[in-house]
């Protein structure tokens, strides 16, 4: 064996030493459970056999009750609706809030930490506070909306499916906000300053130093903001448990909702599985494409 | 600069300032409503509450969960839990995301994709394989099986922040220790980990957060009542004390309070936290 | 280093698991002794008057030592299904009545049929109770506490609007008439649990059988009349229209205690939380409204299972001495239970003269159990969807219905 060979080996035992305890616990904590899901989800495994054994292989038969089962297109779409509004109302409101932050002003900084604290807040707490917000009887969103004559009558929020669906996403935006907010934040302090004196000698007005400069350079930023926004929002869970509980009727169901729904309330293990499964294959898409954009920024990186 | 220039910049400057507090008052206005509501006198919160509380009683904190058990009772719990799930996560993400960020070879891209993929995975995924394991293990009403859960999220997370941390770190600095006849473990603990402390309160201060604010796992590992978390405690109130709403706030305020505290000591840490975490990957 | 680590982690798991306080098994036998595990759902009131009667029976029975362990109403269910998997279940526990099919069917619950006809004293029971602790034609469980729903109503809102009171001969178009009238700004008229859990099913279900449908003929006229009548009274604003997210416990403090409603679909249980809550409130109790069918009324309640045979004699005598009709008339009294043990209710003067426990025991001869049916949980979760798609506007009632019932018989296979 050839010293750089012994080297080579070496490193690999060394290297194994620092990661194996870390690779070893996610195998049998995360990996190790995602095959276990797969594995039940093509058998029968519900209350009736649970305890005592004696569930059956039964091929695709799950996934073929899950997909006549209207509810996991209701769910689909609602994970889908709830995903979109999110998005569309956080990522705009946090690139603003981040605009703004981002300009010399004397306790810009503070402020912008301040606003950040939402996105640390446990989701049940965000919410109680929410539930209690769009409360129709005594909550502050329904005071405000008829002192303001916008209504006349108290709107029932988490009694009718669209309010409800509105309530939780409003309560999700201003958990999301902050995480835009931040994340774009410190990508605009990475600008260079110089291609912004440059317009403005050039004569570009605002917008267009916005529009031509910030968004083209910000773009990496705000593609990986977007995915990652998208991951997260779209497996939500707690939010809906504790608001809505993906009521009424399933007008909030969401996918992990739903599989926790088979799972823990009907007892339906093979189901949840299914659904749980359905689910983390439509996160995987999108996370390839994240992981394709964090290699690539990787690869940027090293190659500087 | 002209005067006039200057005269107009210290204008925008205080045009900025202004919208800056308004846009934060109105964003953090959820806040102010639950503290307040807290505390307010026990049942005025049947009625239409003023925006200010008239009086202020702090009767909603001291009060005693439907079982005759204190609430703080539970904050233990939570401290034990989260305290438990940053220790277990430290442990094993520092050593492992300093190998992913520091050695090259084919198997740390294989790694890295784990942890990515762990990072983005939902919950509930893991929820019945987790309960099912946990059962035979006799990890069902045991705070460590939740720790072990909680650190399902937190390990990913404090491998990716740290990575890059780890990453940064020149070249010429491992290599002079090494030189100086250091062996590589002794390279890693005295030289590396200090390098790197920034990162490492972050890791630290984010697996705290995340562990504190975990619902899922501890609703579904914990029954009984005493070894219930306070988040868990949270949820479950809403359901027994459903419309008496100063306790339920004062429930969520003593949730929060500990972040907030952190908030104050650590924000610089949990913002470059989140940035590392996400953005570089 | 490596053994740093190691060393360091070790001793951290095992901090853990000394300041965990994870649930102690505890030493099996000592001198001689048997002891049984004993887990429980009740609330902690009712919960005191349990383990009063465990004592008594430690006494009694000196051989034996009870541990008792109490269990989260809504967690209890999931624990034994998961703790039976891992073998992790207690000798004997309480359930709900609705659930005791269901772990029989999953083979959790032990067939105690031999001992409860050697026993001799099945005969003593009501009907209702006595089927929901039968699968197959086997018993799994004895009943042990039975309740059932009925209609309270606030007599000061009667009294100041000049409406008399309700009689048992009532029918549907006077409850629907009284909801009405009796809705003003200040009260509605009518409250019931909308819920989306086995409490709502639990209110729900009444009045599709007082219609002449049942669970499994939900898409029939007879059930869309049912669910049609309560949709009107809730949109047309006769309810509450919190009531979709509200259990049956919120309900009362924050609707039919406070005088914010002029009848409740209500169990006897819930007259506790109406003394915690006020004491004053003037109330009365009337048996449910004739529908075109019938009257019925929903059984609830608990039984006591036997889950390990490991100890059946003394579990079994544990059984035994709590359904003894002494012992059975204690529980239940204290509790604000009717007793499922006809005779244990004629030896007490509560379920014949007291004015609101003796409607309930006469609901209770024309109260019908839910299922029984050992995937209840999904049945009842089917029901729950459709009257919470109907109550949010989210689809029309035949449609609900029909939707429900498809997935019912898909569940019936």
């Amino acid at each position: 064996m050839t010293t750089t060979n012994k080297l080579r080996r070496r490193n690999t035992l060394l290297f194994l030493s620092f990661v194996l305890p870390a690779a070893i616990y996610m195998v049998l904590m995360v990996i190790f459970p995602i095959f276990y899901n797969i594995a039940i989800s093509f058998k029968n495994v519900d209350l009736m056999n649970f305890a005592r054994g004696g569930s059956e292989f039964v091929g695709l038969q799950v996934y073929k009750d899950i997909f006549e089962d209207p509810i996991l297109g209701t769910s689909l779409k609602n994970t889908l609706v709830f995903t979109f509004w999110c998005l569309l109302f956080q990522f705009p409101i946090g690139f603003a809030i981040a605009m703004l932050f981002s300009r010399s002003f004397p306790g810009a900084p503070a402020l912008r930490g301040i606003n950040f604290i939402p996105w640390m807040i446990p989701m049940v707490a965000v919410a109680g506070i929410f539930k209690y917000m769009f409360n129709a009887d005594i909550g502050i969103i329904n005071r405000l909306l008829t002192s303001l004559h916008i209504i006349s009558e108290p709107i029932q929020w988490l009694a009718y499916g669209d309010t409800a669906m509105a309530s939780v996403v409003v309560a999700n935006i201003w958990k999301g906000v902050p995480f835009n907010m931040i994340l774009l934040a410190t990508a605009l302090t990475t600008l260079p300053e110089d291609v912004y004196e440059a317009a403005i000698i050039d004569g570009a007005s605002p917008v267009q130093r916005f529009f031509r400069i910030t968004v083209p350079l910000l773009k990496p930023a705000m593609l990986s903001v977007l995915t990652l926004g998208f991951i997260y929002t779209f497996k939500v869970f707690d939010l809906i448990y504790v608001m809505t509980g993906g009521g009424p009727g399933a007008s909030t169901e969401v996918l992990s909702s739903l599989a926790y729904r088979f799972s823990f309330t009907e007892y339906n293990f093979s189901e949840g599985a299914a659904v749980a499964n359905v689910l983390f294959v439509l996160l995987m898409i999108v996370g390839l494409f994240y992981i394709h954009l964090v290699n690539k920024e990787d690869r940027e990186r090293s190659g500087k | 600069m002209s005067i006039a220039m200057k005269q107009k910049q210290k204008a925008s400057r205080v045009i900025y300032l202004i919208l800056g507090i308004a846009v934060t008052c109105l964003f953090l206005f959820p806040l102010y409503w639950m503290v307040s509501t807290s505390l307010r006198a026990p049942g005025s919160t049947f009625i239409n509450p003023s925006f200010f509380p008239e009086s202020i009683q702090f009767t909603a904190y001291v009060l005693e969960t439907e079982n005759g058990v204190s609430i703080w009772s539970y904050f233990m719990n939570s401290v034990v839990v989260s305290l438990g799930t940053t220790i277990l996560t430290t442990i094993l993400a520092i050593p492992a995301a300093y190998a992913i960020g520091r050695f090259r070879n084919k198997t740390v891209s294989t790694i890295i994709f784990i942890f990515l993929v762990a990072q983005m995975m939902p919950s509930s995924l893991i929820l019945t394989p987790l309960f099912v394991t946990f059962s035979n293990l006799g990890l069902i009403n045991n705070h460590l099986g939740v720790m072990l859960a909680d650190a399902t999220i937190t390990i990913p997370f404090s491998v990716i922040i740290l990575r890059t941390y780890f990453k940064d770190i020149p070249k010429e600095l491992e290599e002079a220790a090494l030189i100086d006849g250091a062996g590589p473990y002794a390279t890693f603990l005295r030289i590396m980990v200090p390098v790197t402390y920034p990162g490492i309160i972050t890791a630290i201060s984010m697996s705290l957060i995340m562990s504190w604010g975990d619902m899922v796992f501890s609703l579904t590992l914990l029954t009984k009542d005493s070894l219930r978390t306070l988040p868990l405690i949270l949820y479950k109130a809403m359901g027994e004390l459903g419309v008496r709403w100063e306790v339920l706030m004062a429930y969520a305020t003593i949730v929060i309070l500990p972040i907030i505290i952190m908030f104050v000591f650590l924000q610089r840490f949990l913002i470059s936290g989140l940035t590392a975490g996400s953005v570089k990957g | 280093m490596k053994k740093f680590l190691s060393i360091v982690m070790v001793s951290l798991l095992a901090a853990s698991f000394v300041f965990a306080g994870g649930s102690k098994e505890s030493a099996a036998a000592d001198d001689g002794k048997t002891t049984i595990e004993l887990w429980y759902h009740i609330s902690p009131n009712q919960a005191a008057i349990l383990l009063e009667m465990v004592d008594k029976f430690e006494e009694e029975n000196p051989d034996v030592v009870v541990e008792t362990q109490s269990i989260a109403f809504a967690e209890i269910k999931k624990q034994l299904t998961i703790g039976a998997a891992a073998r992790q279940v207690p000798d004997v526990t309480l359930c709900d009545t609705v659930d005791n099919a269901s772990f029989a069917a999953a083979g959790v619950a032990v067939d105690i049929t031999d001992e409860v006809e050697a026993w001799g004293e099945i005969d003593n029971y009501f009907d209702a109770p006595r089927m929901s602790a039968m699968y197959e034609g086997r018993y799994y469980g004895l009943p042990y506490y039975s309740n059932c729903l009925a209609i309270m109503y606030n007599k000061d809102i009667f009294d100041e609007m000049g409406v008399p009171y309700p009689t048992a001969d009532w029918t549907w178009d006077d409850f629907v008439r009284l909801a009405k009238e009796l809705t003003t700004p200040e009260h509605y008229g009518l409250t019931m649990c909308l819920y989306r859990s086995e409490e709502g099913t639990f209110n729900v279900l009444p009045f599709i059988w007082q219609a002449g449908a049942d669970w499994d003929s939900l898409d029939t006229p007879e059930a869309a009349e049912a669910l049609t009548m309560i949709n009107d009274l809730y949109q047309g604003g006769y309810m509450s229209k919190e009531l979709i997210s509200m259990t049956q416990a919120d309900m009362t403090s924050a609707l039919f205690a406070s005088g914010k409603s002029a009848m409740m679909v209500a169990g006897s249980w819930l007259n506790t939380n109406i003394q915690n809550e006020n004491p004053d409130l003037n109330y009365g109790v009337v048996t449910f409204a004739h529908g075109p069918a019938n009257a019925a009324s929903c059984i609830g309640g608990g039984n006591i299972m036997m889950l390990k045979d490991d100890n059946k004699e003394a579990s079994w005598r544990l059984m035994k001495f709590l359904s003894e009709p002494e012992n059975s008339l204690y529980y239940n009294e204290k509790c604000g239970y009717i007793s499922p043990r006809e005779d244990a209710v004629a030896m007490s003067e509560l379920w014949t003269t007291d004015p609101i426990l003796s409607v309930y025991a006469e609901q209770l001869s024309t109260s019908l159990p839910r299922g029984p049916h050992p995937r209840w949980p999904e049945v009842s979760s089917a029901i729950q969807t459709a009257f919470q798609s109907v109550l949010s506007n989210n689809a029309t009632v035949e449609a609900a219905l029909a939707t429900a019932a498809a997935t019912i018989a898909e569940i019936e296979g």
